[in-house]
């Protein structure tokens, strides 16, 4: 008991004079860890304490505590009166001195393009709406007039869900187009949308390819929408996110829920063409599969690969950087 | 597909450049990747045709020859080669000194200088095909037809530009060369440029007659018409096998096929030509002498063309000589009927298989080859007997003796219609609706008849026209009106047609609000210094083991692109602590770590959901450790702990206008018991805490103090308020008063500030110190509290007042006691 008494007082002493002749705030940060830290001498004593068979424990505890109290307020006061004297440093003025630093975070360039590209259409009078990730094969493509066992499957590599009793025909996503359907279902034209999303591929990753990328769908329909208005908007939508500078042309492609279909690319700077979106009028198939009658209604539909749009935007010329994740290339978007 | 230009001008002479043609058929839908020149770059005086004179040993290198050449009527060049197939009397490709060539061994161009090799003076080269980036064979020299005249430039003779094409899988028709040569004469004569069509070219656009006739020899059978639409074929004696000529190899090897011997490489050579895969069996190798098509046996055993021993089931169509299978329709010949250099009869085979079938077997087989890929495309059915005839009309052209044809078949069931002749209606109407500008009969009938449809081409310029359009036996692709509608307007030019802007704003579609609430949360979290990450949503099944409590059996993936992480994440837990172990272990100097992602999480649970599909709710996760924020000379920070970490989630959860409650948590598989369960409205909601060591020791994490928090945001959807109504304020002053409490140890703060707030004076308060007592038992809690009246200045009476009410409520309920100083 005496012991563990004089140890007490002991430590006090010492922990006290130490303190006084500190200049630093490290210093001081190094004293508490020496004395209050989690593994400090305090701490040490309270968990040898468990061990002490001894009838006055209690007297020794509540002594332990209030040496702890008092070195915490020591504590403290040293702290104020150095960071007073610290003040008294401050008056010597230094305007060139580094302010207290105020960190921003990021946001993830994929995010970034994809409110960029999702306000552009706002402004072009688009909303915004969003869908599933696990999509049924009813939507993914039977509905887009792409039926099983019709090459035309070979442009999606899709992921499959594993089948259970309760899970059948499911995938993960390998376009936004399934909210085409979705969208038509449930809503009477006129329709204007953009939906955004992830979307998978079953391919390897390469400078140019990821399995795991965003898209954004759109889509337009009413009674009197032709592809002169497609050619318009898209145009627009390049130059609102890529500059007033920027060229588009548009030549045939194919992708079974369009007729006709087609290819924008843009031309930013110099002579190169880059590949930016597919897009076509919505194939009469697809409106009859909505239940909306192609002799009345007309519409136009586009897809465009987020990180595509992202790489041209800001430069990255490897895919694989968007979502490695690493500390510095993120922390650069902010 | 790789097409030379040289072959397509076979059919039609024009002069555009092939850079244009491909720019032009690349808009037109028809898009050409990559343009492979031979030759365009060689010196044509130092490349010549040759011939080899003599051969000998040299002298001093067994493997090596002395070659001499000659390289016109007067002019013999020594050079020392090194290829094993060199014979006297060869026409050769001679690189002369000087000349700029490929080195394979260098990987890049380089001048042939004359050299001294082992002692001999060497004063040029014969050249390998790939030295003359004509194909990639290197095994030996290039030997050309025997016919060439020595001295004459090599370009003449093999130099060509390349046209490599990726075609959508709508256009099988163009598949072949004849298929460019359609789409090239639509655009020549759209752009108005000079152009002159072949005759032989207009051959194959019309369907050919067939005298079928039965022989002596062999009988042929197609017993399934469903999977075989038409099965034609000849059967054809006196055949010799040998070498094609050099033409023929020409234009395989520039298409990217392999020569093999002449019957092999007209069969090639057509399928190039017309699109259609043709097949020939040695007929003395078919013992029955029998061929039927029908269903393969299950788990019959078949070594197929290249070589491998395959398993069959009766899902795919084979040739078979009644009960063996000798060739996979559509997709491979048989080892056992394979064409060799005895091979003397042949039956020659030209059908149209069903196109699904096609694509299926081949999916299981796992072989796509070049006949697959154009079956499961969908190869006309009125191309069959056109291919036959051209293909036993090249036999005879290269075979040595004069062919016998002793039986033609064609099989197929009645009610197919092997000449379909279908027609689609086109109006001006439709037109204008769909691509927004006025169109003339005459042009529509002018760019569908270069196309090879057939529209009556009235000369009237009306826009508001009906027109009949026969549609071309290769066209399977046009079934509706819209798809003439794109025929003319990609030969046109998209990029000439007119553009209007939108006119109605009107819109049915609800603003989703979600996505803005996603983003508010984005911008405080970077305002807090957070960084965003976006992980694969896939893991494996330790990752998985680590993070779940296994409630629910995850949802798997069929084919993952990662073979092990095949569980779709159910929270973010794992992406964000790999982020954390990943970069700390890269960046150790870095002393702060702040990470979040948003994104989907997906747990089977509830189907009954908008869309009846497995739930995959938006969830927030948050990591973090080390300091709060940078050291700097003004302060030192300090280190992230759970409560500072729960102020950045309180920050969130304020600026979203929700109520969230803290529990207890009683499972520390993840978390250490410094955490917490979070609920709105009695609903699950998330956690905090800080992950406990074992956790972070398994996912690699070196730091010591690791937070995690995970908010599922979607559960939150309905409570999420960011419209911040309007609360009157009060006129009159605060008054602030802290008050120093002594609590039992277990007591929870927000029990305390529960009973505080009942108080209808008191508009806010802060804990604003917590400390152990003297007592064990015992803590002590200060408290601030902000009083404030709508109706009064408060006095200190009042304030004593309400505050002697608040002690005696805490005294009641939770044995609470003003602290003795």
């Amino acid at each position: 008991m005496d012991n563990h008494k004089s140890y007490l007082k002991t430590l006090e002493s010492n922990a006290i004079k130490s303190l006084e002749t500190l200049q630093t705030l490290e210093e001081i940060e190094n004293w508490r860890i020496e004395y209050l830290g989690r593994k400090g001498k305090l701490s040490q004593f309270f968990q040898s304490f468990k061990d002490i068979k001894n009838k006055n424990k209690n007297e020794l505890g509540t002594i332990a505590n209030d040496l702890k109290i008092s070195l915490e307020q020591y504590y403290k006061k040293k702290i104020n009166s150095i960071k007073s004297s610290k003040l008294k440093i401050n008056e010597i003025f230094d305007y060139s001195l580094p302010g207290k630093p105020n960190i921003s975070g990021s946001i993830h360039p994929t995010i970034q393009m994809m409110n960029e590209i999702c306000n552009a259409f706002s402004s072009l009078g688009f909303n915004i709406y969003e869908g599933p990730e696990i999509e049924s094969e009813e939507y993914a493509f039977d509905k887009l007039n792409i039926p099983s066992n019709h090459p035309a499957r070979d442009i999606w590599d899709t992921i499959w869900v594993e089948n259970t009793q309760e899970l059948e025909s499911l995938l993960l996503r390998p376009h936004t187009s399934p909210m085409q359907i979705r969208i038509m279902e449930k809503y009477p034209p006129p329709i204007r949308v953009v939906v955004p999303g992830k979307c998978y591929r079953y391919e390897a990753t390469d400078n140019t390819h990821e399995w795991h990328f965003h898209q954004i769908e759109g889509l337009v329909v009413d009674t009197n929408i032709n592809f002169a208005n497609m050619k318009s908007t898209l145009f627009e939508f390049a130059r609102l996110i890529f500059g007033e500078q920027t060229k588009a042309r548009f030549r045939c492609d194919f992708f079974p829920f369009v007729e006709p279909g087609a290819e924008m690319s843009v031309n930013i700077k110099d002579d190169e063409w880059l590949e930016l979106m597919g897009a076509g009028m919505v194939h009469p198939k697809v409106l009859q599969n909505v239940n909306l009658d192609p002799e009345i209604y007309s519409g136009f539909a586009f897809g465009l690969g987020i990180e595509r749009a992202a790489m041209i935007r800001f430069g990255i010329n490897n895919i694989r950087d968007f979502y490695s994740n690493d500390f510095q290339f993120l922390r650069q978007f902010n | 597909m790789k097409i030379p230009i040289s072959w397509i001008k076979d059919y039609i002479k024009f002069d555009v450049p092939a850079n244009d043609i491909a720019d032009l058929l690349t808009m037109a839908g028809t898009e050409v990747t990559n343009i492979q020149k031979i030759g365009t770059d060689w010196d044509k005086n130092k490349l010549k045709v040759g011939q080899i004179l003599n051969i000998e040993k040299h002298p001093n290198a067994d493997r090596l020859s002395l070659v001499e050449v000659l390289i016109s009527n007067s002019q013999k060049i020594n050079v020392v080669c090194g290829a094993n197939n060199i014979e006297v009397g060869q026409k050769i490709a001679f690189a002369e000194s000087g000349s700029e060539l490929y080195s394979p061994r260098d990987k890049k161009t380089i001048v042939l200088k004359k050299s001294n090799i082992r002692g001999i003076e060497s004063n040029g080269m014969i050249c390998s095909p790939l030295e003359l980036k004509y194909s990639e064979d290197h095994e030996g020299i290039l030997v050309l037809d025997k016919n060439e005249k020595i001295g004459s430039s090599l370009y003449s003779v093999i130099g060509d530009e390349i046209l490599d094409f990726d075609i959508t899988p709508n256009r099988s028709d163009c598949l072949s060369v004849i298929g460019i040569t359609r789409e090239i004469i639509a655009i020549l004569n759209s752009h108005k440029f000079d152009y002159k069509i072949n005759e032989k070219y207009l051959y194959f656009n019309t369907l050919n007659n067939f005298q079928s006739k039965k022989s002596k020899n062999i009988d042929v059978q197609n017993l399934n018409f469903e999977k075989c639409l038409r099965y034609s074929g000849s059967e054809i004696s006196s055949i010799v096998v040998e070498n094609s000529p050099f033409w023929i190899k020409d234009r395989l090897i520039k298409s990217g096929l392999r020569p093999i011997n002449n019957i092999v490489d007209v069969t090639n050579y057509v399928m190039m030509e017309l699109g259609q895969p043709l097949h020939a069996f040695d007929l003395s190798k078919i013992k029955t002498k029998k061929i039927e098509v029908k269903s393969s046996k299950n788990k019959e055993k078949f070594k197929s063309l290249d070589g491998e021993n395959r398993e069959l089931n009766s899902n795919i169509l084979s040739i078979t000589d009644g009960s063996q299978s000798i060739g996979l329709a559509g997709i491979i010949g048989g080892f056992n009927s394979e064409i060799d250099s005895k091979t003397k009869n042949i039956f020659l085979e030209s059908a149209c298989f069903e196109m699904s079938n096609i694509r299926q077997s081949s999916k299981e087989l796992g072989l796509n080859t070049d006949a697959s890929h154009r079956f499961e495309r969908g190869v006309p059915i009125g191309l069959s007997i056109i291919a036959l005839n051209r293909a036993i009309a090249l036999i005879e052209d290269i075979n040595k003796k004069e062919i016998i044809i002793n039986g033609n078949w064609d099989l197929y069931s009645k009610n197919i219609n092997i000449n379909p002749n279908k027609k689609q209606n086109l109006t001006g109407q439709r037109y204008k609706k769909i691509i927004g500008e006025s169109i003339t009969r005459k042009e529509t009938a002018n760019i569908l008849n270069s196309l090879g449809f057939n529209a009556s081409a009235s000369k009237t310029n009306e826009t508001n026209f009906t027109q009949k359009v026969e549609i071309p036996y290769w066209r399977s692709d046009i079934t509706i009106e819209d798809d003439l509608i794109e025929e003319i307007a990609r030969i046109k030019g998209y990029d000439n047609l007119s553009s209007e802007p939108l006119q109605y704003p009107e819109n049915n579609i609800p603003v989703d609000n979600n996505i803005m609430y996603r983003n508010n949360i984005r911008n405080e979290m970077k305002s807090m210094g957070y960084i965003e990450t976006i992980n694969y949503p896939t893991i494996n099944n330790t990752e998985y083991n680590l993070t779940n409590l296994n409630v629910n059996s995850p949802i798997k993936l069929q084919n993952p692109v990662n073979k092990k992480n095949n569980i779709l994440r159910p929270n973010l837990k794992t992406g964000l602590i790999n982020n954390i172990s990943i970069n700390s272990k890269k960046y150790p100097e870095i002393d702060s770590w702040k990470f979040y992602e948003l994104g989907r999480i997906f747990n089977l649970g509830n189907m009954d959901n908008k869309y009846q599909l497995p739930d995959q709710s938006y969830s927030l996760g948050i990591i973090s450790s080390g300091l709060i924020s940078k050291t700097n000379w003004n302060s030192i920070p300090d280190q992230i702990n759970f409560y500072t970490f729960k102020g950045d989630l309180d920050r969130i959860i304020k600026s979203m206008g929700i109520k969230i409650e803290f529990k207890k948590n009683n499972n520390y598989y993840f978390y250490s018991e410094k955490s917490a369960l979070l609920f709105s409205e009695n609903a699950e909601i998330g956690s905090i805490g800080n992950i406990n060591q074992q956790t972070l020791t398994k996912f690699n994490v070196k730091l010591k103090e690791v937070l995690y928090c995970e908010l599922n945001l979607d559960k939150l959807e309905n409570s999420i308020n960011y419209n911040n109504e309007f609360t009157k304020t009060s006129p009159y002053p605060l008054a602030i008063r802290d008050l120093s409490l002594t609590v039992d140890k277990n007591v929870l703060s927000n029990q305390i500030s529960d009973i505080i707030k009942q108080n209808p004076l008191v508009t806010d308060l802060n804990v604003i110190d917590v400390y152990s007592d003297l007592k064990p038992e015992k803590k002590s809690i200060t408290i601030r509290i902000t009083y404030q009246s709508f109706n009064e200045t408060l006095n200190n009476l009042k304030i004593d007042e309400s505050q002697n009410k608040i002690l005696r409520q805490l005294k009641k309920h939770l044995n609470i006691e003003l602290r003795k100083t």
